[in-house]
């Protein structure tokens, strides 16, 4: 297997979820709310993927979140890895290939990528008391769609994967 | 090998040396893949954009006949009103540039105005921005003020090649030099808080203390042309909110921007005309 095909893979799956974000963000901004789903894209890496194949999927995908963002480039990156170093430490200790526990992870790591990006972000804010509420309601709303299509990201990601000849099933179980 | 507790924390250790490299790395290097990044999203972003115009064409296909004469008479009727202005900005502008002259006073920068379709709508509460699907191959450059029906949108941010990055007036980082309607004081007026389910806001600062405005009375906020960016007159918002600020001097506040700014879908890039 081609060391760079498999993060390859799932970095352009990332790409789509965060086209699927932005269409989404585009749909509901004139209700001033918005979704972030990054805890997603590094939920499927960190758990599903070799942690050496699940940094560079992270590298490459917080560069993309960075890009079209405005913080200093490599933030996404770094917050993305810091949660994979994370899921990594304790992930020996979870049922890593159920879908309910990929999405538990996702819920976690995308609140605490909220809350990081806030701490770096928030003395941009004029008032950053009244920000809160603001945060709260983007919170429960990132939260309603990564449930909602959590469970058809991961399916999704790996019939891609199965496509293109990797099987998750057969290499985390050490049979390849 | 290393004792179990190191061998814990490698993972940590490897991520500190790899921030550490990444904070030395050439800022042009950065520069050159965040752009390139940018580049390949571009596509993907206006075809997405595309297909949305696509959609709502079709849509428009299923309309009787009945309703698009309808909707041809409102727009004749609007052309008529509309050429009739035109003439009369023309005769204004012929008199502007006549009471120039006289009195020698210096002219506005003078702009094109560049017509773009909203690609993407991105408001969070951390920044507030829209992609247009207009670049450098418009000529439009990175500082230029944009504006849509109900006043001030923001100003470009970023520039690709057949996209732009527009900052939002709403967006916390942005700041601009106001006045009140009718009035010449400088006020400075800031993006602000973006509640949800509710229109975007800014803050204003430095209003003099004889300004009164409340939700019921509201003042009008217009940009005052300082600092170059914003031709004088547009209008930014309404003042809704005024209380006196710590130094007892000046007066902060709320303003509440034009709700449409939150479903803008076409907006207008004013390009300086510059000296070639």
């Amino acid at each position: 297997m081609a060391p760079f095909r498999i993060p390859f893979i799932v970095a352009l799956l990332n790409a789509l979820l965060w086209l699927v974000q932005t269409q989404l963000n585009h749909a509901i901004a004139s209700w001033n709310l918005s979704v972030f789903l990054g805890g997603l894209a590094v939920a499927f890496a960190s758990l599903r993927l070799t942690p050496r194949e699940g940094a560079k999927v992270l590298v490459l995908t917080g560069l993309w979140f960075d890009a079209a963002a405005p913080v200093p480039f490599g933030l996404h990156a770094f917050f993305f890895l810091l949660a994979h170093v994370v899921i990594h430490s304790v992930r020996a200790r979870l049922a890593r290939e159920e879908t309910l526990v990929g999405l538990i992870v996702a819920a976690i790591v995308n609140l605490g990528l909220l809350l990081a990006l806030t701490a770096a972000l928030i003395h941009r804010n004029p008032a950053p008391l009244r920000l809160w509420p603001r945060l709260i309601a983007d919170s429960l709303a990132s939260f309603s769609v990564l449930i909602l299509i959590g469970p058809w990201f991961f399916a999704f990601s790996e019939r891609v994967l199965e496509m293109c000849g990797v099987s998750l099933h057969r290499e985390q179980r050490g049979i390849v | 090998m290393f004792p179990k507790r190191i061998d814990q924390a490698r993972p940590f250790l490897v991520l500190g040396i790899a921030f550490v490299v990444w904070l030395f790395v050439p800022t042009l290097v950065k520069r050159f893949t965040r752009a390139t990044f940018f580049e390949f999203q571009a596509p993907v972003e206006a075809s997405a954009s595309v297909l949305r115009d696509i959609q709502d064409y079709w849509a428009l296909r299923t309309r009787s006949n009945n309703e698009l004469i309808e909707a041809g008479k409102e727009l004749a009727n609007l052309n008529a009103q509309y050429e009739t202005r035109l003439r009369e900005y023309a005769s204004l502008q012929s008199r502007v540039n006549r009471l120039e002259e006289l009195l020698r006073l210096p002219s506005y920068p003078e702009y094109r105005t560049e017509v773009a379709r909203v690609v993407r709508r991105d408001f969070n509460a951390w920044w507030q921005r829209l992609v247009i699907r207009k670049g450098a191959n418009y000529e439009i450059s990175v500082g230029d003020p944009v504006i849509f029906v109900g006043g001030v949108v923001g100003r470009v941010m970023e520039v690709g090649a057949y996209t732009s990055v527009v900052e939002l007036v709403s967006s916390p980082g942005v700041r601009i030099a106001a006045t009140l309607e009718g009035d010449t004081r400088p006020i400075s007026f800031q993006g602000g808080v973006n509640p949800a389910f509710g229109p975007a806001t800014g803050v204003v600062e430095f209003v003099p203390l004889d300004v009164f405005a409340n939700p019921a009375a509201p003042k009008r906020l217009v940009t005052s042309g300082l600092g170059g960016v914003f031709p004088p007159g547009l209008n930014l918002g309404q003042i809704v909110k005024l209380e006196k600020g710590g130094d007892g001097l000046f007066q902060t506040g709320e303003v509440a921007l034009d709700p449409r700014l939150l479903s803008v879908s076409e907006v207008a890039v004013l390009v300086p005309l510059r000296a070639k």
